[in-house]
């Protein structure tokens, strides 16, 4: 896949396969994490063009994932 | 009886002193011209005026004028005066006597008035302070009535506050009155005559001394009152504040509950509506399942909220009727629908009956049933089961989950509190509801754990008696137990 990289965030599986699907079907490339850890992890290995982040996580405040 | 023994005393001692100034006079008559000694007479006179009056003193003026004559005048032994002088002088001497006497009666009497106010005065200062002793008047009063008895002479007396009793045969009564304010009644024991001008300078005293301390009662009662209403109020505020900060808790928990379902719902009904995307048919079946589910979602939350603003307003009045607990726990995970397939149900043969709402029941146990399985692991069971202990049937959901430490064993059931380590994220609404609903169903709801070793929901509710027949008779139908509708 060649497409824009996207790394979506967000604790709520069902909004996450949603997303991931309409993203895809756009032609992005969908990266999903469902925690603040993860995304973390996600993004330090392949750092993404965009970043859809869900504010309330589990394990944190999305914003402090913000650079 | 008294006062002629009074009067008897008076006569003996009066003729006495009579008897001594006449032994003196008749002494001295050798040194003295006996004319100038009639005024020794004055001697016997004047204590008889100052101790009985003067009537008394007039008498003894006559009666020692009298002896004066017979004894010392010529001549002698006889009433007849040979010296006409001797008419002046005695006429000087009983002038002088009568009228020393009045000065000395008037004296004495003046000392006794003044006596009677002091002890008055006193009296009122007494009064006073017994009533000043304490806030309240009614304790005070007896001791108030034993002084205003001892005042008056009276054996005894009582006070009775707002009474209008008429006296018995024993007693007297006297109002007591404030201008034309009626406070009560003063009683005396009917022996002792109360001095009608003592009587009518005392009591208007005592009564208004007594209609001080009354108010002075009233006004600290109402101060109190108004205190305590004002704290009351100051609590009213402090609790609507406090309700203020559980609604801004709740909005705040609430919109992003309610968002994510929605948020969920939107996604997916736009990406499935959006002709230009090709999907494949797993993913439309996945989408149309995540609708539905957090559909489902949405609409358990806005029934818990719904059921809490019921609790917390106290209009989740319960319909009583007679379950058995198999009935309610088969209700429940009807209720709970497939995650009821982790539940393992452990119920006696005898399955107790309860009365209780059933709807409130399923649901409280349905939250207590959710919550357990949100908290273990998807391998592990979560049990349910039931006894009877001591008059109360007492269900119990027991979980393999993480426990819940000592010092939260409370607060888990107020509203908005979540756990940490749950698989998915609840509305920390679920247990308030299932406690709020078992207290108004006259049970009790709480938590038993060990930490580590997970959690045991005890849900306790009054066990009820039944006859057999209609029991076995509900057992047989399953359910409900018919004609026992509360």
């Amino acid at each position: 896949m060649s497409g824009t990289r996207v790394l979506d965030v967000d604790d709520e599986a069902q909004i996450l396969r949603a997303l991931q699907i309409k993203l895809r079907s756009a032609g992005y490339a969908v990266e999903t994490a469902a925690t603040a850890q993860e995304a973390l992890t996600k993004a330090a290995m392949r750092p993404p063009e965009a970043i859809i982040l869900d504010v309330l996580l589990p394990d944190g405040n999305g914003t402090e994932g913000l650079p | 009886m008294t006062i002629w023994w009074r009067r008897s005393v008076a006569a003996g001692a009066s003729l006495a002193a009579v008897a001594l100034v006449t032994g003196a006079i008749y002494a001295l008559k050798p040194v003295a011209p006996v004319l100038s000694l009639g005024v020794l007479y004055l001697f016997a006179v004047l204590p008889v005026a100052a101790l009985w009056g003067l009537p008394f003193a007039t008498a003894v003026s006559v009666v020692s004028m009298l002896a004066f004559n017979w004894f010392f005048l010529p001549p002698r032994h006889t009433f007849r005066l040979a010296d006409s002088e001797n008419w002046v002088a005695l006429a000087v001497y009983l002038v002088t006597a009568v009228s020393v006497s009045g000065l000395a009666a008037r004296a004495r009497r003046r000392a006794a008035e003044a006596e009677q106010q002091q002890r008055e005065a006193a009296f009122a200062a007494e009064v006073s302070a017994i009533l000043f002793e304490r806030p309240e008047v009614q304790p005070q009063l007896r001791e108030i009535a034993a002084r205003t008895a001892a005042l008056f002479g009276a054996s005894r007396a009582w006070i009775e506050l707002s009474s209008t009793r008429r006296p018995e045969a024993s007693e007297q009564a006297y109002d007591l009155k404030v201008g034309s304010r009626h406070l009560g009644r003063l009683f005396l024991d009917a022996g002792v005559r109360a001095e009608p001008t003592v009587a009518g300078r005392v009591l208007p005293v005592l009564a208004s001394l007594l209609a001080a301390a009354i108010e002075r009662e009233e006004l600290a009662r109402s101060a109190r009152e108004s205190e305590e209403r004002r704290r009351s109020e100051a609590i009213e505020a402090e609790a609507l504040r406090r309700s203020d900060a559980v609604k801004t808790a709740l909005l705040r928990s609430v919109s992003h509950d309610l968002r994510s379902p929605l948020t969920a719902i939107s996604t997916a009904g736009e990406v499935l509506a959006s002709p230009d995307e090709p999907l494949s048919a797993d993913e439309r079946d996945e989408l149309l399942a995540s609708i539905r589910l957090q559909a489902r979602r949405l609409d358990r939350l806005v029934s818990n909220l719904l059921d809490l603003s019921r609790l917390e307003a106290g209009a989740a009045k319960p319909v009583l009727e007679l379950w058995t607990v198999d009935g309610l726990v088969a209700r429940a995970l009807e209720a709970l629908g497939p995650a009821s397939e982790r539940v393992l149900v452990s119920l006696p043969d005898q399955s107790p009956p309860v009365r209780v709402d059933a709807a409130q029941l399923e649901h409280a146990l349905v939250n207590l049933l959710e919550n357990a399985l949100r908290y273990s692991s998807p391998t592990d069971p979560v049990e349910i089961r039931a006894e009877t202990i001591g008059g109360e049937v007492v269900v119990r959901i027991v979980d393999r989950g993480p426990g819940i430490p000592a010092g939260e064993r409370e607060s888990i059931f107020e509203p908005f509190r979540q756990g940490a380590g749950g698989t998915d994220r609840g509305s920390g609404l679920g247990l308030a509801i299932a406690r709020g609903f078992a207290l108004v169903n006259n049970g009790r709801l709480w938590v038993d754990s060990e930490p580590g070793r997970g959690a045991s929901f005890a849900l306790a509710l009054p066990a009820v008696e039944v006859p057999l027949t209609a029991y076995a008779e509900g057992r047989a139908l399953g359910r409900h137990v018919p004609g026992h509708s509360v």
